[in-house]
């Protein structure tokens, strides 16, 4: 028995701010404590980075601000253009096209159809000038659905999903409370079936007991749906909840991976560590 | 037993913690631990608090990584795996199929109720909603949780139920292997019983266990061999940091 081929593989994903030069990646990274490249100043916000997700899986990243895992959920969605690396899906081309490489058409139906994206701040996944049920629906007039009515009625599905009481879906999302912007964007980003999602800090401004429900709300969505997921989070204790792996990421390099009850009971690297018993 | 029927082979095993914050002092879990475990049969470590039964459960469950030694595993499948050195997938995956442990603690996702949790493992197994509940449920009978607490979180149980609630989740898996330790520390008697009668039943239908206890008469039966882990080369601080 093998682990067989996974939903998603990355290698190498590099991005770099700046003019760039060649030692860039070699004079930064978590030996040296920096992302800055003390040659040329560009910023390396990630670099090397490698990881595979397989299918109904939750992958956590996990590292302090600045460390880059949200760079690589953007460079992923297609939100930023990577320096280098590769990205391969398996429902794309059998696995064997580079994302990164796809033509501008291609990438943005990659986005729309087997990716979805939450963002930390609900104003970057949401058009606050939309209803809630516009906003599920501008995803869905994307993969070319026109019938209003199954529009309107797979939004109220979505919302229905994910709690989010249908009588509200003709409001703009601007006059919901933050754990239910949060929940909005979880259903739009639903909407076409990815078949993974990209989780940026979602509960990070949440209050505990709202942070709690849709911490349950995203383990029932991959029970449920079977949808992979790569969750990015500062948070150990939402990555111990909900990621079967987890990459822990420093000044822009992947310093370890593993089991995420073993990064969390016996992390290998030093800075691992240190993370872990900064935990409260 | 043969050689060849063993279903877990540790040999060697040892783990060192290596701590930066200490001045890489080197910390030892258990060293040079071996035994074998057959099919339906049961390896009780035995040995006081800090003798290194805890750390041979992780190395086994690869919540450790062992730092030498090997741990062979013969899957479903009759192929032979190393459980210190497999790819982290294929841990997961015998994970949700064949290996299960039960640890003093419970961690759980808030708001989720108690038959919920207990179903949720034989939900990635493929089980209808319904029927993950109802198997749940008669884990949690026989366990004698009150009916009144099955929809609530365990979050809010007591530390005896919450420890039944931890046992119920591996045994409605029926393991191939499962890792047990203290299974029983916060239990009174009545229910230490019933939960080591359900263990015989599983031994029965030929789960293999290594279970940590550190007192024995609450066992009974059930243990075929014992590892005894005393004595300075198993476990404490080897030294080294500042």
């Amino acid at each position: 028995m093998t682990a067989g081929a996974p939903l998603l593989r990355v290698d190498g994903l590099t991005k770099i701010y700046g003019s760039c030069c060649p030692a860039c990646v070699a004079l930064t990274g978590p030996d040296v404590g920096t992302n800055v490249c003390p040659r040329c100043r560009s910023v390396v916000a990630c670099a090397d980075v490698s990881l595979v997700v397989d299918a109904g899986e939750i992958f956590g990243i996990v590292g302090e601000s600045g460390s880059g895992k949200t760079t690589v959920l953007r460079c992923l969605y297609g939100d930023e253009r990577p320096t280098s690396g590769c990205a391969r899906l398996a429902s794309l081309e059998d696995g064997r096209a580079n994302v990164f490489e796809a033509p501008p058409r291609r990438r943005h139906e990659i986005r729309t159809r087997l990716l979805g994206m939450v963002y930390q701040h609900p104003s970057l996944g949401l058009r606050m000038d939309l209803s809630s049920g516009a906003n599920i629906a501008e995803r869905l007039l994307m993969v070319g659905q026109r019938h209003f009515g199954r529009i309107r009625a797979r939004a109220q599905g979505l919302l229905e999903r994910t709690e989010v009481p249908v009588s509200r879906m003709d409001e703009s999302p601007r006059r919901f409370s933050g754990g239910m912007q949060q929940r909005v964007q979880i259903a739009k980003a639903l909407a076409n079936d990815p078949p993974i999602l990209l989780l940026d800090e979602v509960t990070s401004s949440l209050d505990a007991s709202v942070q709690a429900r849709v911490l349950d709300l995203i383990r029932e969505l991959q029970r449920r749906l079977g949808v992979a997921m790569i969750v990015v989070s500062h948070d150990l204790g939402v990555i111990r909840l909900l990621a079967s792996r987890t990459a822990v990421m420093k000044d822009g390099r992947i310093v370890e991976v593993g089991l995420t009850d073993q990064i969390l009971e016996d992390p290998q690297h030093e800075y691992t560590q240190l993370l872990v018993g900064a935990q409260v | 037993m043969p050689q060849g029927a063993a279903l877990v082979s540790v040999d060697r095993l040892t783990k060192t913690f290596r701590l930066y914050a200490l001045g890489d002092a080197l910390v030892r879990g258990c060293a040079g631990v071996s035994f074998d475990v057959g099919p339906g049969h049961c390896v009780r470590l035995a040995g006081p608090s800090g003798s290194g039964k805890s750390s041979v459960l992780k190395c086994v469950y690869r919540t450790y990584r062992p730092t030498s030694g090997t741990i062979r595993y013969r899957d479903a499948a009759g192929e032979m795996v190393d459980l210190g050195r497999a790819d982290d997938r294929r841990v997961l995956a015998l994970r949700r199929r064949e290996i299960a442990y039960v640890s003093q603690f419970l961690r759980v996702v808030p708001r989720v109720p108690a038959r919920d949790v207990i179903a949720e493992g034989l939900w990635h197994l493929g089980f209808e909603v319904e029927q993950g509940r109802l198997a749940a449920d008669a884990v949690l009978d026989r366990l004698a949780i009150p009916r009144a607490l099955w929809p609530a979180s365990p979050v809010t149980f007591s530390g005896g139920e919450q420890q039944r609630v931890n046992l119920a989740r591996a045994i409605v898996l029926q393991p191939r292997l499962l890792l047990l330790d203290e299974p029983t520390s916060a239990l009174s008697p009545e229910a230490a019983a019933v939960v080591v009668e359900m263990l015989r039943d599983l031994k029965r239908a030929g789960t293999a266990m290594i279970v940590a206890f550190h007192d024995d008469h609450a066992v009974g039966d059930l243990v075929d061999h014992v590892v005894c882990m005393t004595g300075p080369a198993h476990a404490g601080v080897l030294g080294g940091g500042s």
